[in-house]
């Protein structure tokens, strides 16, 4: 439930998980909202959700109630610090590097002190405006970068090229255990080779002399590159390279004292709990106006209070409290849909580490279809989003957000609330109640159990017991994990190690720009938790990866195609999109809301008061 | 010579032992001790009053349907249809805290009588074996009452898969008997040294029968002054785990997860609907217990009897 703006990183790298959100507090007031309440439907005893048709609601359109920008005329003031907000009610786990980190808290800190090497226009794709310089050159599948003079790491040695071909030979080691070797850093010529061990170096990556200039060739050269799709975030070689690979994701380097080249340098990290910064008087695009930032931690139930209060200049607000604190005097909110799509997964076999494959395990517990589109079918997400979130969640009707809007699959339905057609598929498959308790038992009159895990956070319980109410009533009896919500780092620890206990989990991903399904759901990808491949997939995402895809049309087409192969044979259901809202106090100047940093803008944030206004 | 005519008086044979010179049971005891102090008399009505009310009232509810999450009815105020409004996840506030209270009280109970009868037990043997069997007990019971009690219960709650009201008196009694133990054998230690005790021992009775027919109807009243206390405390350790979140899962209701709703701010400010009544209701219980319990404790001590 906690997003922010994404770092300006490759494909691969904006890949991020988010921590799914908790239930939601409806407003004393019922006036507020424009969509009917069914209040007379609840008025008897029956106990079925409400099934009311609600007027289909266009994400976009609610967002476009917010402004990205703050509105702030006063006069600044020199210097100051800014107080962010890292709203979550676990620890930060504080992998400070760009080639290892792999949640999104993580990712909030990187985005104050480092950067990639492009950065990206409002269509995402590359510009010439970021630390380097670009040209491509199709036929030869090249893409040429050209660093920048004079641009600093935080002690004092200048960026080179030779910093981001470092990057690639951390990622493509063999020692590497991260989440950003995948098909993208593949796609490089010589970088499987260098991966199994069978080349010392990566023979797709040349450095000029002068290490200024990187030509990367690729083996497919396809749209997707130059929207993200290959890794630009670089890390110092001077500073790392005496420590070995399989060591840096813990080494203090990382942890405690990692530096960058961005607009603020690290000064003190308290481990979980917060991260200082500040100024970094030599950054390339000119002296940051702050003075430094502060970035701590704070449980979602705090916010409203805290903004109210003047505690945070900056604050991921939560939808379930928004109508209460719909006036607020001293900060004003920022909003935007995001690039964010929430899903049920199902575990549907293993990943294979020294293969670098998903393998589908044809037994897995939830590996028959109709069950799986049943679970999609039983729950009423349209309502979730409108009444628990009032209104800022909305159902996913794929697994492609309403951002990439040329590329949205418009004729899906999606998982709609639909539990007749639920039963129907149950009944279909062979789950029936044969024991009359009220569940259904498995094919071969078993008793049938699934194990699904969910995130802790606000309002989780209700959350979750309406959920598996919903599922219950189709027949399905539901248990969560080790009986009870899971941490958040602890949740995606067993998913993402296949703990044999989770047969489905609820989950949420930050996408990038580029909207290739071959990092989050290709056979090669360790991001891929359901851990399903099909041939009609791996099709599919061929040619979105290859040089076919040039042809727009033939692109679009192949979205269109890959959603509804998805919802077909749905390894997961799209649950809900979501607005992202921020409180912003009003002493805060030229603070913009983008999608994931494409403008690098943060050396540009002023203050116009000493405090924050209260 | 004539019969010797004296009168004989006929006294009525009255015997020694009048109804009024028997030692009033203890029971009746502690009743005219509770009568007697207007404190206790008032807080054992409403301590009464309030578990026939939330028994009663909570044999009425339908536990299915009032758990259930109904998310058109979040937050509602107190109305004519829902007395105390509804809370988070849109179930009635009412029927909540009847079946907290209800569960809160069973859970306290339970473990008031658990650890009971364990202590009761170990103390028992302990004190009146002595010797090496009283040493080894004793020194399980230091070990044990040296553990960080809450802290233990924590880590197993969360190590736990599947708990429920169950195994959660079960990890409660684990650390709990402690104390019963201790008091126990301390009385039945001074018990075992007088001397009926060694009479019976001397015509051969059974170890057990000592123990458990004349020795334990002794320190009744002591152990029961201890139980009433320990029910009070239980209560709380409860709700205070429930409420830190280490309690019962969200679906069974406890009067510590309706006083964790506090927690949230806006619920404190804004929903005193949601928390304040549990947290009426547990005061009132506790001190109606405690009240009652001080007289209990008044009534087994000949020295402070008022009466």
């Amino acid at each position: 439930m906690r997003l922010k703006k994404l770092l300006a990183l490759s494909l691969v790298s904006v890949m991020t998980i988010t921590a799914l959100g908790g239930c939601a507090k409806k407003s004393k007031d019922e006036t507020s909202n424009n969509t009917p309440t069914p209040t007379t439907a609840v008025e008897n005893t029956d106990d079925s959700e409400e099934a009311e048709v609600t007027p289909a609601v266009v994400p976009t359109e609610v967002g476009a109630q917010f402004s990205t920008t703050v509105v702030n005329d006063n006069a600044s003031i020199e210097g100051g610090i800014l107080k962010v907000a890292m709203v979550t009610d676990s620890a930060f786990a504080g992998v400070l590097n760009p080639c290892f980190y792999e949640d999104d808290f993580d990712s909030q800190i990187l985005g104050w002190f480092t950067e990639t090497v492009l950065s990206y226009d409002e269509n995402f794709v590359a510009d010439q405006d970021g630390a380097a310089t670009y040209e491509y050159d199709a036929a030869a599948k090249t893409v040429t970068l050209h660093m920048n003079e004079g641009i600093k790491w935080h002690d004092g040695v200048p960026v080179t090229m030779d910093d981001l071909l470092y990057a690639y030979e951390v990622i493509c080691n063999k020692d590497y255990a991260g989440m950003r070797y995948g098909e993208s850093e593949m796609n490089v010529v010589g970088a499987e080779e260098y991966h199994n061990g069978t080349a010392d170096t990566i023979s797709g990556l040349k450095l000029s002399d002068d290490k200024m200039t990187l030509v990367l060739t690729f083996k497919d050269f396809y749209p997707s590159i130059l929207v993200g799709g290959f890794w630009t975030s670089p890390i110092p070689r001077h500073y790392y390279e005496d420590i070995a690979i399989k060591d840096m994701a813990a080494d203090e380097k990382t942890r405690t004292t990692p530096i960058g080249f961005g607009p603020f340098k690290i000064k003190n990290i308290v481990p979980g709990e917060s991260v200082e910064f500040e100024r970094f008087d030599d950054y390339w695009l000119g002296t940051p106006k702050l003075a430094g930032v502060i970035v701590s931690v704070i449980n979602p139930d705090l916010v409203p209070t805290a903004m109210k209060d003047g505690q945070f200049d900056v604050a991921l607000f939560s939808p379930q409290q928004y109508p209460d604190y719909k006036e607020p005097t001293n900060y004003q909110y920022l909003g935007e849909v995001q690039t964010v799509f929430s899903y049920t997964g199902f575990k549907l076999g293993k990943w294979d580490a020294d293969k670098t494959t998903n393998i589908v395990d044809p037994n897995a517990k939830m590996a028959n279809l109709k069950l799986r589109q049943a679970i999609g079918y039983a729950v009423d997400n349209a309502t979730l989003g409108e009444s628990f979130y009032n209104g800022l969640r909305f159902l996913a009707t794929t697994v492609i957000t309403p951002r990439h809007v040329s590329y949205q699959n418009k004729e899906l339905t999606g998982y709609n609330y639909d539990p007749e057609k639920a039963k129907q598929l149950l009944d279909e498959a062979g789950y029936k109640d044969v024991n009359d308790d009220g569940f259904r038992e498995d094919p071969n009159g078993q008793p049938f159990t699934i194990t699904w895990a969910t995130m802790e956070g606000e309002n989780a319980e209700t959350y979750a017991q309406f959920k598996i109410q919903c599922w219950n009533e189709v027949g399905l009896n539901v248990e969560l994990f080790n009986g009870r919500l899971t941490e958040f780092n602890a949740f995606y620890d067993a998913v993402e190690f296949d703990d044999p206990a989770i047969d489905m989990y609820d989950g949420a991903w930050q996408t990038g720009y580029d909207p290739n399904p071959a990092s989050l759901w290709g056979h090669l990808a360790s991001a891929n938790y359901t851990r399903y491949t099909s041939d009609t997939f791996d099709a599919i995402i061929d040619v979105i990866s290859s040089d076919q895809a040039w042809d727009s049309a033939l692109l679009a087409a192949k979205y269109q195609e890959w959603q509804k192969a998805f919802f077909e044979e749905a390894p997961a259901i799209p649950t809900l999109w979501r607005i992202g809202l921020y409180a912003v106090n009003n002493r805060v100047k030229n603070y913009e809301l983008t999608a994931s940093d494409i403008k690098l803008t943060a050396h540009l944030i002023e203050l116009t008061a000493e405090e924050t206004v209260k | 010579m004539g019969k010797l005519h004296t009168k004989v008086n006929k006294e009525k044979q009255v015997s020694t032992i009048t109804p009024s010179n028997q030692p009033p049971s203890f029971g009746r005891l502690v009743w005219k001790e509770i009568v007697n102090d207007k404190f206790a008399l008032i807080s054992f009505i409403i301590f009464s009053l309030i578990i026939i009310v939330v028994f009663v009232g909570a044999t009425f509810v339908d536990s299915s349907t009032t758990t259930k999450v109904n998310l058109s009815l979040l937050n509602k105020a107190p109305s004519k249809k829902f007395i105390l409004g509804t809370d988070g996840s849109g179930r009635d506030m009412l029927t909540q805290v009847f079946l907290g209270a209800r569960n809160s009280f069973l859970i306290a109970f339970g473990v008031t009588i658990s650890c009971g009868i364990i202590g009761i037990l170990v103390g028992l043997s302990s004190g009146f074996f002595g010797g090496k069997v009283d040493n080894f007990i004793m020194r399980i019971l230091d070990f044990i009452s040296m553990l960080p009690r809450l802290m233990l219960i924590i880590v197993i709650v969360s190590l736990v898969p599947k708990y429920n009201v169950v195994t959660f008196i079960l990890i409660m009694t684990a650390f709990g008997w402690i104390g019963d133990a201790r008091l126990t054998r301390a009385k039945t230690l001074q018990q075992s040294s007088l001397d009926y005790v060694q009479a019976s021992k001397t015509l051969g009775t059974n170890n057990f029968v000592i123990m458990f027919r004349e020795v334990l109807p002794n320190i009744t009243s002591l152990i029961i002054v201890n139980l009433t206390l320990s029910l009070a405390a239980n209560m709380g350790l409860e709700t205070g785990l429930t409420f830190l979140g280490f309690g019962l899962p969200f679906s069974t209701p406890s009067l510590g997860t309706l006083i964790s709703y506090a927690a949230v701010p806006e619920n404190m400010q804004n929903r005193p609907w949601q928390w304040l009544p549990a947290s009426l209701l547990i005061i009132v219980m506790m001190l109606c217990i405690n009240f009652v319990g001080q007289a209990v404790k008044r009534a087994a001590d000949a020295k402070q009897r008022v009466i």
